[in-house]
């Protein structure tokens, strides 16, 4: 049926609206007080009468003519369209109803309007998605629950998937919507009339709640943490609640908090983490046994326990220009606990004094390199030859570090590489350069390093994210002055900067700048020992010293393994899920020297916290290494974990960890909002129904949709015709004026 | 042997030896001469500026020898307009007059270098006299405002980044502080009005060209350890406040009258 109307409006053509009318007005006001003002001048009252209506005349049509009052005919017609119902099947609506549940109610009511309509309805479900189910589907225990309730998003994507054929929505829900930017107004743009029934009321649920669990995701190891908790109660629930924070099955504190008067309550738990690594916490409270909701009563969270700062060994040969703008760097970043040692006197120089006099200390070989060696995140050798400090006995204590995961750095100079011996060394086995043994292995020619072309993405230089920009910066950095020359490249070890003119004995372009691994730790070998130049001398010509910095810092997170410059990487959407929910993971996935894995396809498995394999999901790859991949989390509350590997098999390149709630968010806070249903329905016209025993018979629903078919717009004062008046009136004015003896 | 094939055999043997020995390593000591550290000397108009010609020199042979930093023997000179100077971190100056008024071109290099991390020593030559110190107080108020100038405090770790020096002296004893300017928690200037290049200048025949202000020789020595531990000052930065060089040099500290 179809029925048209014509519906109008006013508005200003003038740019600026209502308050560049009001100003024009009071404008030509003005302009009518000075007519009048000056008009006094003259003597006969029938001239002056007739000057002040001129002015008053010529005034009231600049007006029009600049405000341009307009006309706006709307031609519409009302269509009526089908009918939708919406059932929420979001985990809140399992919470009981008196016998029933909330979802076995909706469900119930749906079955009745479907079957009673004369023209039968849609019917969808909707959690964070739309589903169409059939009438044969609708039914409580065949609806897969959703662990979000979203429902500005369900009804416009409903919108969207009839078109105009939808004459109405009847939604059908508790209401329990907790999105923050949700606003029922903005529903108007709709276009379509939503009729809402409420099922449940706001009468408290005799529920007590774990609302809200705020903690950071990272923590310091042996450093004090803390974890607020917002507990909920029914106001008839007087005595404190008590919440517990625990770790497995170890309780690390408890708490009781006080309820205001609002019936919630913050309560702070402080404990230390003393274990390295990820891992799930959980708080929870009692639960009493009329509990409407026993399942938000718990709640858990995971926290990932670092270092509070990196502890980085610095070891120079001797005090230089290189040696101390990188000790000046790291000492800088407060995020590094520094231990430095300078070879400040060897055996040949003669200081003139005696020890007392001195301040040098011995160099602390064994306590470093056989004590505290593992406490160290990255060791640095700039410039040192171990031979003179019989450190030849902790090389292979060096190497086993690396190999089980430390980080190792050597930087360039007389006394480093092949130039310090370390040829043949345990040392030589972990670097990523292959050492040149005797001779000259020194080079003293000026040269600006070259980026090399498949490198350009690596994060250690990638200065700026644009290639071309990057290869820029690196040329526009002052010359390096000298290099130790090496052999080559150890094998799967990789040059990002390279020598624009020595060739190494493979002959490709000599490493200036290479990194690798050495088991489960990472190395970087410089060549140069001038990178301040980097810094102040670049500096001097650019006017910027932050390449140095740039450079270092990136190469600092890289050997250290810092998760965002990882070259795979698999990102979970959320890290809490309830049960059954849907999880949605991005992936960029790249190889050790950080080229893209694809196009191919990959294989995402999610494990339990036993490591076993509970689903596997193939996944696309696109030719950037980019994928998404979506799947449902199992029903128990755990600790899980996804692992993604090459579809033919291989080594895990990528894990991300979660944690599935019993509660989660959709029942942090589960009671019903019919007050936000009637909103929805007043926003957009429909009707609001209390209780399903509110709700007629769908034929008897308004479901007639709005369409407009044409827009006239009259502007009476925008013609040519209206000018022309304006232009005689004001003629006539002026002509009076001067005739009448004014200017 | 006649003399025409002994001749023949020792050009053959110069020949082969000279071939041999070079291709044989020539021994370096740095990947490059301009990697070591230049102890470079200011050039600057008016002021006697070359009034320690050979100060620098010095101190570069005296830190060579005494430790383990590579220095250049033949420090260079630079002026602070130059594009050179942001090369090496390192500048001298000395004088022993009022000169006239750096270029903005000098008063912009000079707040660069130390901004972008460079060491400024500047050694008043005549501290008996006000010129050069008033000069100088001038140009540090424009390049870094007035009251840059700070006293630096007895403990400070340059008394003990390679010595353990009691009060700085140089060819004179007073005043008994430094003065210094400090950027980014670093001493990026100091300025000595103890004629520290007086005590390190030799003549032509190597004799020392200034008596110290005591007569004693021990006072020169005193200024060759004040020179040196500003150099390995700017080098090492705070590196003797580390923790672990505490107790060494606790200990050390108390046991010294």
């Amino acid at each position: 049926m179809r029925e048209h109307l014509l519906a109008s409006s006013f508005r200003l053509g003038v740019p600026g609206g209502n308050v560049a009318a009001a100003l024009v007005l009071v404008a030509l006001l003005v302009v009518v007080v000075a007519g009048w003002r000056e008009h006094q001048q003259i003597d006969a009252l029938p001239r002056r009468l007739l000057l002040n209506l001129l002015r008053m005349l010529s005034a009231g049509c600049a007006a029009l003519l600049i405000v341009q009052p307009q006309w706006l005919g709307q031609n519409v017609e009302q269509v009526q369209g089908r009918v939708a119902l919406l059932l929420d099947a979001s985990r809140s609506m399992t919470v009981h109803l008196g016998d029933s549940t909330r979802l076995a109610t909706g469900v119930g009511l749906m079955q009745r309007a479907f079957d009673g309509a004369a023209q039968k309805p849609l019917v969808y479900s909707f959690g964070d998605e739309i589903t169409q189910v059939t009438r044969a589907a609708l039914s409580d225990n065949k609806l897969a629950l959703s662990d979000e309730t979203r429902i500005e998003h369900a009804l416009r994507a409903l919108v969207a998937a009839q078109g105009e054929d939808l004459g109405a929505i009847v939604l059908v829900s508790d209401g329990a919507d907790r999105s923050p930017s949700f606003a029922a107004p903005a529903l108007k743009s709709l276009g379509v009339r939503v009729h809402s029934v409420a099922i449940g009321d706001e009468a408290e649920l005799s529920d007590v709640s774990i609302k809200n669990v705020s903690a950071d995701q990272v923590a310091f190891l042996r450093q004090p943490a803390q974890v607020q908790v917002t507990v909920r109660a029914p106001a008839s629930h007087a005595a404190p609640i008590r919440v517990t924070l625990r770790k497995g099955t170890d309780v690390l504190g408890e708490v009781a908090a006080e309820l205001g008067p609002d019936g919630t309550a913050t309560a702070t738990l402080p404990f230390t983490p003393t274990q390295l690594g990820r891992a799930v916490y959980s708080v929870s409270v009692p639960t009493d046994p009329d509990d409407a909701v026993p399942a938000n009563n718990e709640r858990s969270f995971l926290l990932r326990v670092t270092r509070e700062r990196l502890r980085v060994l610095l070891v120079c040969g001797q005090p230089s220009w290189d040696a101390r703008f990188l000790r000046a760097f790291l000492k800088g970043n407060p995020a590094i606990d520094l231990i430095t040692f300078f070879i400040l006197r060897t055996q040949s120089d003669n200081s003139m004094a005696p020890p007392e006099e001195l301040s040098l200390i011995p160099f602390p070989t064994q306590e470093l390199f056989e004590q505290h060696l593992q406490s160290f995140d990255l060791v640095i050798f700039q410039d040192f030859e171990f031979g003179p400090y019989q450190m030849a006995v902790y090389l292979p204590r060096i190497h086993d570090y690396v190999v089980s995961g430390g980080s190792f750095a050597m930087l360039g100079g007389e006394h480093s590489f092949g130039a310090g011996g370390y040829v043949g060394t345990p040392i030589a086995e972990i670097l990523p350069v292959r050492l040149a043994g005797g001779g000259r292995n020194l080079d003293e020619g000026e040269f600006v390093p070259r980026v090399v072309d498949q490198a350009t993405h690596h994060p250690v230089i990638e200065l700026v994210p644009r290639p071309e920009d990057n290869r820029a910066a690196w040329q526009s950095v002052a010359p390096l002055l000298g290099t130790n020359l090496v052999l080559g490249l150890q094998q799967d070890a990789q040059a990002l900067l390279v020598h624009p003119t020595l060739n190494s004995d493979s002959g490709e372009p000599m490493p200036v700048l290479a990194v690798g691994s050495a088991g489960r730790g990472r190395t970087l070998a410089f060549t140069s020992d001038a990178s301040y130049r980097f810094s102040i001398t670049t500096a001097g010509r650019l006017g910027d010293a932050s390449v140095y910095e740039r450079f270092w810092d990136r190469a600092l997170r890289w050997l250290v393994r810092d998760p965002l410059l990882d070259p795979a990487q698999l990102t979970s959407d959320r890290e809490r899920y309830g049960p059954g929910a849907k999880l949605r993971a991005s992936l960029w996935l790249r190889d050790p020297h950080y080229r893209p894995l694809g196009p191919g396809l990959f294989r995402v498995a999610l494990l339990d916290d036993h490591g076993k394999a509970l689903q596997e999901v193939p996944v696309e790859i696109d030719a950037e290494g980019r994928g998404e991949v979506s799947l449902t989390v199992p029903s128990a509350a755990a600790a899980y974990k996804l692992v993604v590997h090459p579809e033919a098999g291989g080594a895990e390149l990528a894990q991300e960890v979660f944690v599935v709630e019993s509660g989660g968010d959709e029942l942090a806070d589960p009671r019903a909002r019919p007050a936000l249903l009637r909103e929805i329905a007043e926003a957009t016209g429909g009707s609001f129904y209390a209780s399903p025993a509110e709700m007629p018979s769908l034929d008897r629903l308004e479901c007639a949709r709005t369409r407009v078919l044409s827009v006239a717009v009259h502007a009476p004062f925008g013609t040519g015709w209206f000018f022309a008046l304006f232009v005689a009136v004001f003629g006539a004015e002026w002509w009076m004026r001067r005739r009448f003896g004014l200017r | 042997m006649t003399p025409r094939l002994l001749a023949a055999s020792l050009c053959v043997t110069w020949l082969l030896a000279w071939l041999v020995l070079g291709a044989l390593p020539t021994p370096v000591r740095a990947i490059g001469e301009r990697t070591k550290v230049n102890l470079r000397t200011l050039d600057y108009a008016g002021g006697n500026a070359t009034s320690r010609p050979t100060a620098a020199k010095r101190l570069a042979w005296e830190v060579r020898q005494r430790t383990s930093v590579e220095t250049n023997l033949e420090p260079t000179r630079v002026r602070l307009s130059d594009a050179s100077l942001f090369d090496s971190p390192f500048v001298y100056m000395s004088g022993t007059e009022a000169f006239p008024p750096f270029s903005e071109a000098e008063v912009q290099g000079l707040k660069r270098f130390v901004d972008f991390g460079g060491f400024v020593v500047i050694d008043d030559a005549a501290p008996e006299e006000s010129g050069f110190d008033a000069s100088v107080r001038r140009e540090l108020g424009r390049a870094f405002g007035p009251g840059a100038l700070k006293h630096l405090p007895s403990a400070h770790v340059i008394y003990r980044s390679f010595y353990l020096v009691l009060r700085p002296v140089g060819r004179v004893e007073a005043p008994d502080y430094l003065e210094v300017i400090e950027q980014g928690g670093r001493v990026a200037l100091v300025y000595s009005r103890h004629d520290l290049g007086g005590a390190f200048e030799r003549d032509n025949l190597g004799n020392y060209a200034f008596p110290p202000s005591s007569g004693q020789a021990e006072q020169r020595e005193m200024a060759f350890r004040l020179g040196v531990n500003l150099v390995l000052y700017a080098l090492c930065l705070d590196y003797k406040d580390d923790q672990v060089h505490a107790p060494f040099i606790m200990r050390r500290w108390a046991g010294r009258p």
